[in-house]
């Protein structure tokens, strides 16, 4: 007990240590490729179990001169050297190529996507770690992995990337190998939306959305699909007639010929603070983005649009999300 | 602490499996019972798991672990060698059935490598010691499986198979660096502590008492008791009797060499007038427990730790509990005329128990009366007796059951073997006067192909040594001296010796064996400090143990950067055939301008190629569309279309050179 407590504090000062020296040798531009300068490794528990094990079974054969014990002794223990240097192996040459950090609204799971490829086999059982949440590489191929990990998204504002642990007790659980990455990246994390479906600035009776939309799904034409589109407008059959490879998508435009610009006002919307304000903002961006209105943002002296679509929502979200931060 | 993860049934399985392989190497020498219920023990708590009883019932511990003691209570007697072995195996089926947790696990697998190593305890052979890879391959498996991802609960044949080929070459590259460190570590003169003869089971084998009867279960025993090979031309094998141990107390019925004063004293060889050695041989004995060490009569030399006692025994350090191996040098076919004559041994040599076998008191001192004072005449008057007389050589006796034994066998009964023939002549001797003793070992042998000859356990022989003056001792066989019309058919079918000549295709085969198995004994499992040191001695490294420290460090360094350069084995590392061709398409790209940054994918780098280079851009995006479907096609082992591809490739390359 006092001896797992021990190891366990000294791992902690060792990863701390490692955490201040990551700052100068981690931090470098993808790609990034871990070396036997960049890698750690140390036995596991289990290891040091093993190794006592071993001395017992070579120290007794070694004393009764017993040949066969002998041969099958030093047989685990060089199957032991061998899994050190295949951990280490396991790690050595991994290179991570591409992170992408999609962004989200605080208090939904930001999630992390790493592709990671390899020069010679693929790796077995690599364990990739960032932010308090993890997630095991899979090669899809014998030269390239992916792998995502998600955790708690709690603030708006820039999230920068945490330090990426990638380790591995591969084969035999009896080494620990780690390493870190950690490449300059951060994502905006959006204000939380307020939850419900608060009624838009312009009626007061919330039902403006719902009637507009029964009378005013125009069907304007067609255009290629963008990211960020509502896979509900994407026309799957139009789709699959242009292109039979299904490469490029097609997604309706519609027309709301009728409908008045909308106005949100961070100064004219209720709210007890300004956090409240802002999560109140945020629905109403998005509850107009997919009713594909036209409408503005107005923060103290800034004003966004009118305007509409996936590129004018993520600009007004970007501001509603930097508001007030330096 | 954290919880160690819950072991899945599949995880279960293989752990089982792998303790039940190393189950199956104890079960040699394990009683059948003990096998039985310990793997009893392991298939109901897996048959528990398929019927989805969580746990294993907290109060079935208790009751087993009293059924375990009480069985190697009763079984072993105790916790010697085997019970301690049975123990442990018992433990840890015991551990194996309460698994829940991968920790457990870990602990069973580590102790089943522990009892894979015990198992070299009870035995050594080259088949065995192959077989053993087995239970050490699925431990290693096992370890394999139980850190993989949980995700993989059922996992697919290729998934195990490509598992099974690592741990497979895990082992494969640990080969070389196991035999340099067995060769090159350094072997213990003495042990440390203990002493290896801590067997507590009775082996068959001579001891240093005769009983009657006792020598019968040996002398249907055709296993090996030693091999030897002869340095120069092979001796007569009328001559071939290998010392053993020397008999001098008689009570009767048990002949014993337990005087503890005659083994104490060694062999004065300045009273002895010592032959030269005619014969030099090397002799590798089986393990016995006990501590004598065979030469040919008479023994002189050896170098074996041992020394020779007053009556040419030969007694070794400790107990032989490992196969031996050792030189010797034999006068054979000679006596040691000796001087003085030490009265003690005289004394000994006529001791009697007083009272018994009053009819053969009384022919020895007939034929005393008749032989002119000349104790070989006596000698010569009672191999007669034996020959004449309708004395009948068998395994099958019936003792009578009087007191006077030898009388009853040298009057009434008259049909024995070799021990009932020593021990009967040598009453015969001593009420005649004439110092004599049994002297047991073995006599004869065959040879195999290999040039080994092999003595078993039914050439275990008993004959008699008398003291004739001017001669010393000298060896007298009674046995021989049988008709050989009155042997037993039966008994003479058992000690005839098979020759590769004369052997059906079984006889060949066991000899065959035998060879092979007298090459492993030889090469592996009597290689000690004393070979150890004749090895390094060979690779001029004989010095000091600075040297042979450095040696082994060098060997171990050297052999740990060979296998470092073939894991890592920078020749090896080229690319799959699918990345090899799609980077020359990337150079063939990059040399008119077009470089792709490593985090783009092949699709966008074909539209920024084909921007570029408008004229190639249907080769391209023909060479780009191939190249994702072989990369990320529904079956990864599929062929990728590696010639469709290298002609698009050609397509591309004469297209743009010749712009």
């Amino acid at each position: 007990m006092f001896f797992t407590r021990t190891r366990h504090r000294l791992m902690l000062a060792v990863e701390r240590w490692m955490e201040g020296m990551l700052s100068k040798r981690a931090r470098a531009p993808l790609p990034r490729t871990l070396n036997r300068n960049s890698i750690f490794i140390l036995p596991t528990r289990f290891g040091i179990f093993y190794a006592l094990v071993m001395v017992v079974i070579v120290g007794g054969a070694l004393n009764f001169n017993n040949n066969g014990a002998l041969l099958f002794g030093f047989m685990f223990v060089a199957i032991a050297i061998v899994s050190m240097h295949q951990t280490f192996g396991n790690l050595n040459g991994l290179s991570l190529v591409q992170v992408r950090m999609d962004s989200c609204h605080a208090g939904d799971r930001l999630n992390v996507w790493m592709r990671f490829t390899v020069d010679s086999d693929p790796r077995s059982d690599v364990r990739v770690d960032t932010g308090g949440s993890g997630g095991l590489l899979i090669f899809a191929d014998d030269s390239e992995g992916v792998v995502s990990c998600s955790s708690l998204a709690e603030q708006r504002g820039w999230q920068a990337l945490p330090p990426i642990r990638v380790s591995t007790v591969w084969p035999f659980g009896l080494f620990y190998a780690w390493g870190y990455y950690w490449p300059e990246a951060r994502t905006l994390i959006y204000p939380r939306p307020e939850r419900g479906q608060p009624a838009l600035p312009e009626d007061g009776d919330g039902l403006g959305l719902r009637r507009r939309r029964s009378f005013g799904d125009d069907f304007a034409g067609l255009r290629d699909y963008v990211a960020g589109d509502s896979p509900r407008r994407i026309a799957w059959r139009a789709s699959a007639k242009r292109d039979s490879d299904g490469a490029q998508l097609l997604v309706r435009t519609l027309e709301h010929p009728s409908a008045p610009d909308l106005v949100f006002d961070l100064d004219a919307t209720p709210g007890a603070d300004v956090e409240q304000r802002l999560s109140r903002l945020t629905r109403w961006v998005l509850m107009a983005q997919e009713a594909d209105r036209r409408y503005q943002l107005k923060l103290g002296g800034k004003t966004l649009g009118p305007d509409s679509g996936p590129a004018h929502r993520d600009r007004c979200l970007g501001a509603l999300a930097l508001h007030g931060l330096s | 602490m954290r919880q160690s993860p819950a072991l899945t049934r599949h995880q279960f399985d293989r752990v089982a499996i792998a303790f039940s392989a190393c189950l199956l190497a104890h079960a040699v020498w394990l009683p059948i019972t003990f096998t039985l219920a310990t793997a009893a023990v392991v298939a109901l708590r897996r048959w528990l798991i398929t019927q989805h009883l969580k746990a294993w019932p907290g109060w079935i511990r208790l009751p087993l672990l009293i059924l375990l003691l009480l069985s190697i209570r009763t079984q072993f007697g105790g916790l010697g060698k085997t019970g301690g072995t049975a123990m442990l195996v018992g433990l840890l089926a015991l551990k194996m059935a309460e698994s829940e947790r991968r920790r457990d696990a870990l602990l069973v697998v580590t102790i089943t490598l522990f009892l894979i190593a015990m198992a070299f305890l009870f035995n050594q052979g080259m088949v065995f010691t192959l077989y053993m890879l087995v239970p050490t391959l699925l431990c290693f498996w096992a370890l394999n499986d139980l850190h993989a991802h949980p995700g993989q609960t059922t996992p697919s044949l290729q998934v195990l198979r490509r598992a099974a080929l690592r741990t497979g070459k895990a082992i494969a590259y640990a080969l070389p660096l196991t035999i340099v460190l067995w060769l090159f570590v350094p072997r213990l003169s003495a042990p440390l502590w203990g002493k290896p003869d801590v067997s507590d089971e009775s082996t068959v084998g001579l001891s240093e008492e005769m009983r009657p009867g006792g020598m019968a279960d040996l002398l249907v025993d055709d296993r090996p008791a030693l091999r030897a090979r002869f340095v120069g031309s092979r001796p007569d094998p009328n001559d071939l009797f290998w010392r053993g141990p020397v008999m001098w107390r008689f009570d009767g019925e048990t002949w014993s060499s337990r005087a503890r004063w005659m083994r104490g004293v060694e062999l004065d060889r300045s009273r002895y007038q010592l032959p030269p050695a005619n014969l030099e041989y090397e002799v590798m004995l089986e393990p016995t427990d006990r501590p004598w060490i065979f030469l040919l009569d008479l023994p002189l030399t050896t170098d074996a730790d041992a020394r020779f006692t007053m009556d040419f025994q030969v007694l070794g350090e400790n107990a032989v509990a490992s196969l031996m191996r050792y030189q010797g040098q034999s006068a054979l076919g000679s006596a040691a005329p000796m001087s003085p004559y030490r009265e003690s041994e005289m004394n000994w040599g006529l001791r009697l128990p007083p009272g018994l076998n009053p009819r053969a008191a009384q022919l020895a001192q007939q034929w005393l009366e008749q032989a002119n004072g000349d104790p070989a005449n006596v000698v010569q008057a009672a191999l007669r007796y034996y020959r004449n007389e309708l004395f009948y050589y068998s395994l099958e006796t019936q003792e009578l059951g009087s007191v006077h034994r030898v009388d009853e066998f040298l009057f009434d009964n008259r049909t024995g073997y070799c021990q009932h023939y020593a021990s009967s002549f040598v009453v015969l001797m001593r009420s005649a006067g004439i110092p004599a003793r049994v002297v047991t070992g073995f006599h004869g042998g065959y040879y195999n192909i290999d040039g080994f000859l092999i003595v078993r356990n039914s050439n275990a022989h008993a004959w008699a040594e008398v003291m004739l003056p001017g001669r010393g001792w000298v060896r007298v066989d009674p046995t021989a001296a049988v008709a050989p019309e009155r042997v037993d058919p039966n008994a003479a079918a058992l000690f005839a010796d098979p020759s590769w000549e004369n052997g059906d295709w079984l006889t060949r085969l066991k000899m065959s064996m035998d060879a092979v198995g007298t090459w492993w004994n030889q090469a592996v499992l009597a290689f000690d400090l004393k070979r150890q040191q004749s090895l390094l001695a060979q690779l001029g490294l004989g010095g000091g143990w600075e040297q042979r420290a450095m040696a082994m460090i060098a060997a171990v360094i050297g052999v740990g950067a060979l296998a470092a350069l073939w894991m890592w084995a920078p020749w090896r590392r080229r690319r799959k055939p699918l990345a090899r061709i799609y980077a020359r398409y990337e150079a063939l790209l990059s040399k008119r301008g077009v470089t792709r940054p490593p985090s783009m994918g092949a699709l966008t780098y074909a539209q920024q190629c084909s921007a570029a280079l408008p004229a190639a851009a249907p080769v391209i995006m023909d060479f780009t569309r191939t190249y994702l479907r072989a990369r990320f096609a529904a079956e990864p082992d599929a062929q990728p279309p590696l010639a469709q591809l290298r002609e698009q490739l050609n397509a591309l390359r004469a297209l743009l050179g010749g712009r």
